[in-house]
């Protein structure tokens, strides 16, 4: 009895490894940024480029390009690479203060990365 | 011609009312991801709700009770419970979805935060309910979103090729990538263009109406006409973001994205198009599936109901809608992202389909309600195939999509 029961607390012990190791591998892997991830930031980051471009055309109010321009930092931010809101918040600076020479050289930066 | 008017007038507030939140949210989700690839499922979708929707005037007409009245005498209270809280917990969801749609538009407009429009909206949404009799609020606002014909102009000037659309709506094929999010937004383009809240307000608005016998061919012309060229307006807008976001590599995640859309068919117009089109069939959807949700309620329960009746004379059934709009201009002010709720209330249309659609099915087949008017064999196996299909997907690719965006 006491055998059968050190085998079964052996084999519990091992079970309980592989648990661990399965979750310790799901949760590293689950940590990394996910294709969806890096798609939503690209998406965000084009968002950017084409609410610059067309507040340059005059075809949005400045309003609206401000908060799209704001929500597509906030987006990126929180994504794979964070440091990528900071050039679109400076866009979003730019356009506010209606610097529009500031928003053409930043919108080719943005597009040409 | 009063009739072949009457007709015409159910055609355009078909075409006008059918364009919401979820069409707008999920089309453009589609074409922007993945061109006109994902206009089977808006096919299918529409010849379902044609089916459903001719169904249930037929039904209105035939047996002189709404659907929901119909199951509840025929099955009894205890097999409506399950549906009728899914239904309701679903409608709630999608009325938020609505309520949100306004208040982004709003957001669009003025720069002020949509919370801050939650109660404002709200508040105009069940005023026009209390004072406004059924037709003020189906046509009314119904004729007011012709607006959202924009769309369709939209895809005629970018150059949309016929062939090209003509071959995506018949031919699904799955993408190489992103397969369980390309099957969640079939799902949500199902569960938005088959809502089953748009079939039960169908057979309530037939009774306020008063539809006889005389009404059977109308019935038939006003769901295919009306449904066929309401879809036709939800297939532009899934053409339309094909055609300006996907080049642009732009997936639409919120509707500040969507709003990019009709910049280049109309210039600085299409900005406004766009906000004005969202804004009005949203607020159009919000007030029908408020006025659905007080209809299923009431006749779940028995109690007296009727747009048309003053407030006092149908007390909780006036109730019923306060309350809905008060619940939903809660979650709204939580701040949850509008888009993502609509699409997620979308997929769970999908799922909770067969509950409402098989008892319905179940009723056009019985003789003491339709009497020489039951369904054909054809008819019952359509809808049952297509929203059985739905559900599965649906309940497959939901927690795909939850997994993949985590």
């Amino acid at each position: 009895m006491r055998a059968s029961a050190l085998l079964r607390g052996r084999a519990m012990n091992a079970a309980l490894r592989a648990c661990a190791l399965a979750l310790a591998a799901l949760v590293v892997g689950g940590c990394g940024p996910s294709e969806a991830d890096w798609r939503s930031a690209s998406s965000w980051s084009l968002t950017a480029v084409a609410v610059a471009r067309a507040w340059e055309r005059g075809e949005v109010p400045t309003r609206y390009a401000r908060r799209a321009l704001q929500k597509a930092a906030d987006e990126l931010a929180k994504g794979p690479l964070p440091e990528a809101g900071a050039p679109v918040d400076e866009l979003r600076q730019a356009l506010e203060r209606g610097d529009r020479e500031a928003v053409r050289q930043l919108v080719s930066e943005l597009a040409a990365r | 011609m009063k009739r072949f008017l009457g007709i015409a007038l159910g055609i355009v507030t078909s075409i006008g009312g059918f364009l919401d939140a979820g069409s707008i949210a999920t089309s453009s989700q589609a074409g922007a991801a993945f061109g006109y690839s994902l206009l089977w499922a808006l096919a299918l979708g529409t010849v379902c709700v044609i089916f459903l929707v001719e169904m249930s005037g037929r039904f209105a007409i035939a047996s002189k009770h709404t659907i929901t009245d119909a199951i509840r005498k025929r099955f009894g209270f205890p097999a409506l419970v399950v549906p009728f809280a899914l239904t309701m917990l679903v409608n709630l969801l999608v009325l938020a979805s609505e309520l949100g749609g306004v208040c982004v538009a709003l957001e669009l407009a003025t720069g002020i935060g949509f919370q801050l429009w939650a109660i404002p909206v709200a508040i105009a949404l069940w005023l026009l309910l209390w004072v406004a009799t059924f037709d003020v609020v189906e046509e009314g606002t119904a004729l007011l979103g012709l607006v959202t014909l924009c769309f369709v102009v939209a895809a005629w000037k970018l150059g949309a090729e016929p062939a090209e659309l003509a071959r995506a709506l018949v031919t699904p094929s799955l993408p190489p990538d992103e397969r369980a999010h390309y099957l969640f937004l079939a799902v949500s383009i199902v569960g938005a263009t088959i809502a089953p809240y748009l079939f039960l307000f169908y057979s309530s608005g037939a009774i306020e109406d008063r539809w006889d016998k005389s009404y059977l061919t109308p019935n038939r012309l006003i769901a295919a006409g009306g449904m066929l060229f309401g879809a036709l307006i939800s297939m532009a807008v899934l053409v339309v973001a094909a055609l300006t976001l996907k080049p642009e590599g732009i997936h639409v995640e919120s509707y500040e994205q969507a709003a990019l859309m009709l910049l280049p068919a109309f210039g600085r117009w299409g900005f406004w198009l766009f906000i004005v089109s969202l804004a009005v069939a949203c607020f159009g959807a919000a007030l029908e599936l408020s006025l659905a949700s007080a209809y299923a309620m009431a006749q779940t329960f028995g109690w007296n109901w009727g747009e048309n009746l003053r407030p006092r004379k149908a007390a909780r059934f006036s109730m019923a809608y306060t309350v809905f709009i008060a619940l939903a201009a809660l979650i709204v002010l939580t701040g949850l992202n509008p888009m993502k709720l609509t699409l997620f209330s979308m997929a769970i249309t999908a799922v909770i389909l067969p509950l409402t659609a098989m008892p319905f099915l179940i009723l056009m087949n019985d003789r003491t309600y339709m009497g020489s008017h039951v369904n054909s064999r054809f008819s019952n196996i359509v809808v049952a195939l297509i929203v059985l299909v739905a559900a599965v997907l649906a309940i497959v690719s939901i927690p795909l999509e939850i997994i993949g965006s985590r």
